[in-house]
């Protein structure tokens, strides 16, 4: 193995591997790892380790609570009800998403026009704008008393329209949700327009002279050339979905009540606002674990389907 | 190296003296302690300490106190050779960010702001400020003239903490326009059987917001909000409640520690609140105080309950639509028999001045923090609309530059004093035990759960009273009933006890 690197380690290829005989490549590449897993592995470790304690505040001292924060955690109503939340939003975000972002990459891969760019550049540019920022904007745009979108739809309908954006725990979930995928429609379409951009242009010349409609070309040509674009947006989204913070914590600080606080919201209140530092670290620990096996299933699928393929 | 030596010895010597030299006479001079203030420097001609080259870092929590801050630059540059640079942190998070900076033994700010109800939390991460006083001679002038409510909340464990800065409190503020017009009292009186007046009882308040939400008040055609509160999750909504609860009789826990906040005195306050929902801006459960504070402030609610700074933002015309419409009254309580009975809040209890025992410059923190409690500059920072800082000096109470600014309008400056000074005789203290935060945020979540129609409210004050316990339970039940007892001792004394007839049971 560390005979590759040069012609001199491949002449002593046979010998036992010494550090100080590591292929060059690997010795440069070393102190970056060591960083990398540093930086990485550290934070996990302790985290893990603060995940079995408690920490008392008043003394400043941790004690050794065994898995105590993890059955705690996983009998805690209000952390599941924060899962139900995230989900809430998570779901109908990430089909709005994909949908809005498959007809724009489909619209955008077709039209071909000279203000093209331009177009396209204007619809990433909600991506480019901080989670926090965007949601100040829309806190301003839905206020409901003086907020600009109840007075525009109070003009369209000739009376006072007081849609209550923020404060209904029935709407608020959605209030985000709209935020998001705004936001985020055009990281998906940008994905998809990258798949798209690989399928190559004799394919659909072939599906011409074969007689496809536009439905069959989409439905049986692009959609299964497109589905490893797909699959792998969802896994990307579905994950940044499920760390979502931001929004929901300028647009609406998880209410009304706890309508729209997602689970690392949650989480974040039981580590510092009750100062629960352990709790809050086991919460974190069964957070990354839930989100690592839905991704692990999806990445699974998306393999099998290509071996299928 | 030993060159070097030398040198430093005979500068730790010197120094040594001179720290001796100024302790002694820091002593002598104790009786005739020394005002902070530049006047009372130069009067004396006792010289200030100099901090040439410091800039503090003041922790100032939102804008407004910022602008209090800026008003005394000038002054603590000349007077100490103090510079101030300052950050903001929503109210929200403050208490997490100072937490996790201390629990890591390090704090990026020399002077901060905190709450009464974090003192006990806070407590072995600041700066006893006495020995400070001695050290430097400083008279920080923190007896009588301190208003009562606000003398209990500077210590902890009998240690000198902090100074106070901004003394918050709940009072009702209503449109007189809406009490005043003849067709208003007219029909109200009609209504209800009795006169259209500032309200006595929570349950008139209700009946007035419920009245004025369904009548065209102003008679222009335009349908306006019977009440305006803020019932925010958090500290709001937490406060607006407490007013009520303590006004049916409650207090935070029994003798034996365990919670009342959901007894029939928790449930009726709750009920009040929810009862008033139909009559106040859809928003109140959400929106941020200013939102809610500018309702009021252009006019479109009759009735407010808000922090006292209130009283003076509606009547500067930059900032309000009705400059000499208001009036002012204590928040309503509960009649039982003869007795009227009040207990407003103090919405967190304001805001307190203390110095990290980890700042980089704590000995010029502390002369800034000394300074800007004196009765001068804590008045000025009264005076002033724009800081939104409110008088905890009785001397501030008493100014005449209160009739100053509102020339035209004595009788309002005489109510709004006199509810000013009536509130920290009559309010309800925050909780003030290890584990504050903890407890308020757990109720205050539940209580706005409950507004928001998510939970039953008997089911959401059940689980706040859960969550108390299982919060005793981690602090230590010993431990907290034995703080509970000292601070349920100084409620006694202010003639705050558990009442359950109060609510009927």
């Amino acid at each position: 193995m560390g005979s590759v690197g040069t012609g001199v380690s491949r002449v002593r290829g046979s010998r036992p591997l010494r550090p100080w005989r590591l292929p060059r490549g690997t010795l440069f590449a070393l102190p970056a790892v060591l960083v990398g897993l540093a930086l990485t592995l550290y934070p996990l470790l302790y985290s893990l380790w603060v995940s079995f304690q408690e920490y008392n505040m008043m003394t400043g001292t941790w004690r050794l609570v065994g898995l105590a924060n993890y059955t705690e955690a996983l009998h805690d109503p209000a952390l599941w009800r924060s899962v139900r939340n995230t989900l809430q939003i998570t779901t109908p975000s990430l089909v709005l998403e994909l949908l809005f972002g498959l007809a724009l990459a489909l619209a955008l891969d077709r039209l071909r026009f000279r203000g093209r760019p331009i177009l396209v550049s204007l619809l990433v540019a909600p991506m480019m704008i901080p989670g926090a920022a965007a949601a100040m904007a829309f806190a301003l745009l839905y206020a409901e008393q003086y907020g600009p979108i109840n007075a525009w739809l109070s003009l369209l309908a000739g009376r006072r329209v007081e849609i209550e954006w923020l404060s209904s725990i029935a709407i608020a979930p959605y209030s985000v949700v709209i935020v998001e995928v705004w936001q985020k429609t055009s990281f998906v379409m940008l994905f998809l327009l990258a798949g798209l951009s690989l399928i190559p242009e004799e394919m659909y010349d072939a599906a011409k002279v074969d007689g496809a409609s536009g439905w069959q070309t989409f439905r049986y040509l692009m959609l299964p050339l497109l589905r490893t674009t797909l699959m792998a947006v969802i896994v990307v989204r579905l994950i940044d979905l499920f760390k979502m913070f931001d929004l929901p914590y300028v647009l609406t600080g998880g209410g009304p009540g706890v309508a729209t606080e997602p689970v690392s919201m949650y989480i974040v209140r039981v580590g510092f606002q009750f100062f629960r530092i352990g709790a809050g670290a086991a919460q974190s620990f069964l957070l990354f674990l839930g989100v690592g096996a839905l991704a692990l299933v999806l990445v699974r699928m998306l393999s099998t389907r290509g071996v299928a393929r | 190296m030993d060159s070097h030596s030398a040198p430093k010895i005979r500068r730790t010597r010197r120094e040594f003296l001179r720290t001796v030299g100024l302790g002694l006479g820091a002593t002598a001079l104790a009786p005739y302690a020394i005002d902070p203030s530049p006047a009372a420097a130069q009067g004396t001609g006792g010289k200030a300490p100099r901090f040439d080259g410091v800039t503090l870092q003041v922790s100032a929590v939102e804008a407004n106190y910022m602008i209090g801050f800026k008003l005394f630059e000038g002054e603590l540059q000349q007077q100490y050779g103090i510079k101030m640079v300052y950050d903001t942190v929503p109210v929200d998070q403050l208490y997490q960010r100072d937490m996790l900076e201390f629990s890591g033994g390090t704090a990026s700010h020399d002077l901060i702001l905190v709450q009464p109800g974090w003192l006990a939390d806070y407590s072995r991460h600041l700066e006893p400020l006495e020995p400070m006083a001695r050290k430097y001679g400083v008279n920080l002038g923190l007896g009588d003239d301190v208003l009562p409510a606000f003398r209990t909340y500077m210590s902890w464990d009998n240690v000198l903490l902090a100074a106070p800065f901004d003394a918050d409190q709940l009072q009702f503020l209503y449109n007189k326009v809406a009490f005043d017009r003849a067709e208003n009292r007219s029909a109200f009186r009609a209504k209800y059987n009795y006169d259209l007046k500032p309200p006595e009882t929570w349950d008139q308040y209700r009946e007035m917001a419920e009245f004025f939400s369904a009548t065209d008040w102003v008679g222009d055609g335009k349908k306006r909000f019977g009440a305006v509160e803020s019932w925010r999750r958090g500290i709001w909504c937490y406060s607006w409640w407490l007013c009520r609860f303590a006004s049916y009789g409650g207090v935070y826990f029994d003798e034996n520690m365990r919670p009342l906040v959901n007894t029939p005195a928790a449930r009726k306050a709750l009920d009040n609140m929810m009862a008033m929902r139909k009559s106040t801006p859809p928003a109140i459960a959400t929106a941020p105080n200013p939102e809610m504070r500018a309702i009021f402030a252009n006019g479109d609610a009759a009735m407010t309950i808000n922090f006292s700074s209130l009283a003076r933002v509606v009547m500067t015309p930059a900032a309000s639509k009705i400059v000499g419409q208001v009036g002012v009254a204590p928040v309503p309580g509960v009649r039982h028999g003869s007795e009227l009975y009040r207990r407003s809040s103090f919405g967190g209890g304001g805001w307190l001045l203390a110095v990290p025992r980890y700042a980089k410059n704590r000995d010029a923190a502390f002369l800034a923090l000394a300074y800007l409690s004196q009765p001068g500059p804590s008045l000025s920072l009264a005076l002033d609309f724009r800081t939104t800082v409110d008088p905890w000096r009785r001397s501030a109470l008493q100014s005449p530059k209160w009739y100053e600014i509102w020339p035209d309008y004595k009788d309002y400056v005489r109510q709004l004093l006199a509810v000013t000074e009536e509130t920290p005789r009559t309010g309800i203290p925050d909780l003030q035990i290890p584990g504050s935060e903890q407890y308020r945020s757990a109720l205050a979540t539940e209580i706005n759960v409950a507004l928001v129609g998510d939970k039953q409210p008997q089911q959401a004050l059940d689980d706040a009273a859960k969550a108390w316990d299982g919060i005793t339970d981690r602090f230590g039940r010993d431990q907290q009933n034995a703080f509970w007892s000292k601070q349920n001792d100084a409620l006694k004394k202010l003639g705050i006890v558990y009442r359950p007839e109060l609510a009927g049971s």
